[in-house]
């Protein structure tokens, strides 16, 4: 049996190769997009908690009248 | 009005105990926090509903409890008391201005303890709205979050099916960011001790004297003292009209106003500072209409540095969670979104 893959022509001996290939593609996929979410959630967690939370003074006093108000970001 | 009904009315009003009522203005679903002072007046009429004069009212403030799950913006003044003093009953009320700090349910305790009979208690509870506009902020805070969180789930998606997938970039940032974070900064708000004022009147007879005692912080009532004594002898000047002010400084505003009057010429109320930032306590004290000791007006004005104190960090904690969850949220539903539509594409 012969498989089309690219327009190229392959024979039946190299089958376990691209298999095993297409299943590290696919875990590769999968942690990646993972990976991604979880950067994102932490970055927007540490700016969130950066712009609204600290109370590293520069941040803080520039940031103080919006803190007091978004309804429920506590401040001092 | 014959003699016998006078008598009767005199009877009736000895016989039933005072009432206590609560006027403010604005009304009470109109008061907003932190915008504007609120007239707060205290009424107590006697049995006949005449104004009970030989009397003295206590009243405490308190600041609404804190929610489960919400806060707000002040949470270390959640459930604290905001204000408390005893007043002379003058024409059979007490009245003061007060800017609220916060949204929710306040209780005002009031005990009257008349010259003769037994004290009457009170607990009344004024209803405080939030600032126009926070909720809509809010709202807008949360959209924009869940929009974000969408946008970056559609992206992360299609690159991941593209294999364009910068992992090595946003763990670079990622590690720029929480290198940067301001996680270690420390409040560097200024705090003075308690301090003391004293000034005299113009004819230099008598001296008023003004002190904040300590700690003076968020979330804790202030001792706030005011005497006005005889400078020849020492001695406290009777029937005084006080007047005093509470202004923030750092805002411009008026937080507390009330004037009152003492026979012993002196009193002791708490206050708390809700901000921290400068404020500034004002007192004037005049003769009391019809007071047996005349003196000219004096002044006498106290600057006070309010510590503020870090929200709880429960409460941190909990406000960020929520924040975050809303972007995250958003990140799921973008990533399905982009499967779904890469699947339906396929």
């Amino acid at each position: 049996v012969l498989h089309f893959i690219g327009g190229s022509t392959v024979d039946q001996t190299s089958q376990p190769r691209l298999t095993h290939r297409h299943a590290h593609a696919g875990r590769t996929l999968h942690l990646g997009l993972l990976m991604q979410m979880l950067a994102f959630t932490a970055i927007v967690a540490v700016v969130l908690y950066t712009a609204l939370f600290s109370t590293y003074p520069p941040v803080h006093d520039a940031l103080h009248e919006l803190r007091h108000s978004l309804y429920l970001i506590p401040c001092h | 009005m014959p003699l016998s009904a006078v008598f009767l009315l005199a009877a009736l009003a000895g016989a039933e105990p005072p009432s206590v009522s609560l006027q403010t203005s604005p009304r009470g679903e109109e008061i907003r926090a932190t915008e504007g002072l609120t007239h707060v007046v205290l009424e107590v009429r006697d049995g006949v509903g005449a104004p009970v004069r030989d009397a003295s009212l206590a009243y405490v403030l308190r600041a609404p409890t804190r929610s489960r799950w919400i806060s707000t913006d002040v949470p270390v003044v959640e459930g604290t008391e905001l204000l408390r003093g005893r007043e002379q009953l003058s024409n059979g009320r007490v009245s003061f201005d007060y800017r609220f700090p916060l949204r929710g349910t306040y209780l005002l305790t009031v005990a009257v303890t008349p010259e003769e009979g037994a004290a009457v208690n009170r607990v009344f509870a004024v209803r405080v709205g939030e600032r126009s506009g926070e909720a809509r902020n809010l709202a807008v805070l949360l959209v924009g979050l869940l929009g974000l969180g969408l946008a970056f789930g559609v992206l992360f998606a299609r690159a991941a099916r593209a294999r364009r997938v910068p992992r090595a970039t946003f763990l670079g940032v990622l590690l720029l960011l929480a290198a940067a974070s301001p996680a270690r900064a420390h409040d560097t708000l200024q705090v003075r001790a308690p301090g003391r004022a004293l000034a005299r009147d113009a004819s230099g007879t008598v001296q008023a004297s003004l002190e904040v005692g300590g700690p003076v912080r968020v979330g804790v009532a202030a001792p706030v003292r005011g005497t006005l004594v005889e400078l020849a002898t020492g001695r406290p000047v009777p029937d005084v009209l006080w007047e005093i002010a509470v202004l923030d400084e750092e805002h411009g505003d008026s937080i507390f106003r009330s004037v009152f009057q003492t026979r012993e010429g002196s009193f002791v109320r708490h206050h708390q500072f809700t901000d921290g930032a400068p404020h500034r306590v004002v007192l004037r004290a005049r003769p009391a209409p019809g007071g047996a000791r005349s003196f000219s007006p004096v002044e006498v004005g106290l600057p006070v540095r309010v510590q503020a104190i870090q929200p709880p960090t429960p409460v941190v904690v909990r406000t960020l969670a929520l924040l975050v969850g809303v972007a995250g949220l958003g990140l799921v539903l973008g990533v399905i979104i982009s499967a779904r539509s890469g699947r339906e594409a396929a």
